[in-house]
């Protein structure tokens, strides 16, 4: 069964490799954000590196914001039944606050389009996100 | 050569097109409605030029432009019109009375993406309605019968207490669904009623009054400027040069 990291990393790795989501993340850099996630293990971090998302195991110590949720709220912005931006409405801040989490998370917004594009494209993807969510009880 | 502007030079598609939907038509539709105002360019706010961002601009995450307008009543009336992200088309107008006069700020907000629509929509009163209520009924009550008629669109509000609190009793805010064009319609409505409004206006006679809601629409502006967290989408979609150019034109 996935886990959120395996997910998070699966998407990554194609929104990494798709030219559009690449060109509008090209001057991103820096954005450091962990999910402490209330039901799933390991904790992931993901972080903006000179335009391409990297996705690892923990919480970053440089990381400006930390949010703890449940994993299907991730999973829900992911195949769009929750809108990206509610997601906070869901989340408690565990590191930075409110406007360094509109600055930074905004980061992500083409890594979080661009896994709601794929869940709809991307057969395996979209299987993976559907059983860790049946798993959480969506 | 007048200097009124006839024409704001694009329309719904003619700057960009999202990725999986085609976007309502948001500035064909209400710039016709405000053009009669006799508006002029405005070109800077508190010093800053305000010309770079009426430009169109194309960024890796934002494409779009703004448009600013004055008049012998209007201290400021934005124009935004961005794709965000390839996905998300966002159009608002929001306009605000010069010092010599008290009409409430036009507040007007389309947020459409391939799944959703949101909205803001209201005509945000500059005094306080319940210490002044000749205010309400004065430039707020003749909105009711379009509100009655459109209130179907309301959802649940702003999670912004702040933003809340500056709300007029008429606010239509949130996800009409797929009524998408029946909330444009509601727009169409309130962008009517504001220019109607604006017309009919005069300047405030009372002098202490005037401070008052001068006093009161510029705490309204630098909450917004502070704290709308389109403000923070602008910077860092836009940069922090075009952002704050932007932030302050609508604010």
């Amino acid at each position: 069964m996935p886990s959120m990291i395996d997910i998070m990393k699966q998407g990554a790795e194609l929104v990494n490799n798709d030219e559009e989501f690449k060109a509008q993340m090209v001057e991103l850099d820096g954005d450091i954000i962990f999910w402490r996630f209330e039901d799933d293990q390991p904790a992931v971090t993901s972080r903006l590196d000179k335009g391409v998302i990297v996705v690892e195991e923990g919480e970053h110590p440089g990381s400006q914001v930390g949010m703890k949720l449940k994993a299907k709220v991730l999973l829900d912005v992911i195949d769009n039944s929750l809108e990206a931006k509610m997601m906070y409405t869901y989340t408690e801040l565990v590191k930075g606050d409110m406007e360094l989490a509109r600055h930074h998370v905004f980061a992500l917004v083409p890594y979080i389009f661009g896994m709601q594009d794929y869940y709809d494209s991307h057969e395996e993807f979209q299987k993976m996100v559907i059983a860790r969510k049946k798993e959480c009880g969506g | 050569m007048s200097d009124i502007i006839t024409d704001i030079g694009f329309d719904s598609k003619s700057l960009w097109q999202p990725k999986g939907f085609e976007p309502n038509p948001f500035p064909e539709s209400t710039w016709p409605l405000l053009k009669n105002l006799n508006l002029k360019r405005l070109t800077s706010i508190e010093s800053e030029d305000l010309t770079p961002i009426q430009e169109n601009f194309k960024l890796p995450m934002a494409e779009g432009t703004f448009r600013h307008f004055y008049n012998e009543k209007i201290e400021k009336l934005a124009l935004m019109w961005v794709l965000i992200s390839k996905s998300i088309a966002g159009g608002s107008w929001m306009g605000w009375p010069n010092d010599n006069y008290d009409f409430p700020a036009l507040v007007i907000a389309w947020e459409e993406s391939k799944k959703r629509l949101h909205i803001i929509i209201d005509v945000m009163p500059i005094a306080d309605c319940v210490e002044y209520e000749w205010y309400r009924e004065k430039y707020l009550d003749g909105i009711e019968p379009i509100y009655n008629e459109y209130k179907d669109l309301i959802g649940p509000n702003s999670t912004y207490r702040w933003f809340r609190a500056m709300q007029g009793p008429y606010h239509i805010f949130d996800h009409p669904g797929e009524q998408r064009e029946r909330a444009l319609k509601c727009e169409v409505e309130y962008i009517k009623y504001w220019v109607a409004v604006v017309q009919k206006a005069e300047p405030i006679k009372d002098e202490q009054y005037k401070q008052y809601a001068n006093r009161r629409k510029r705490i309204l502006m630098t909450q917004l400027r502070q704290r709308d967290p389109l403000g923070s989408v602008l910077m860092r979609t836009l940069g922090q040069d075009l952002g704050k150019k932007s932030v302050l034109g609508y604010t």
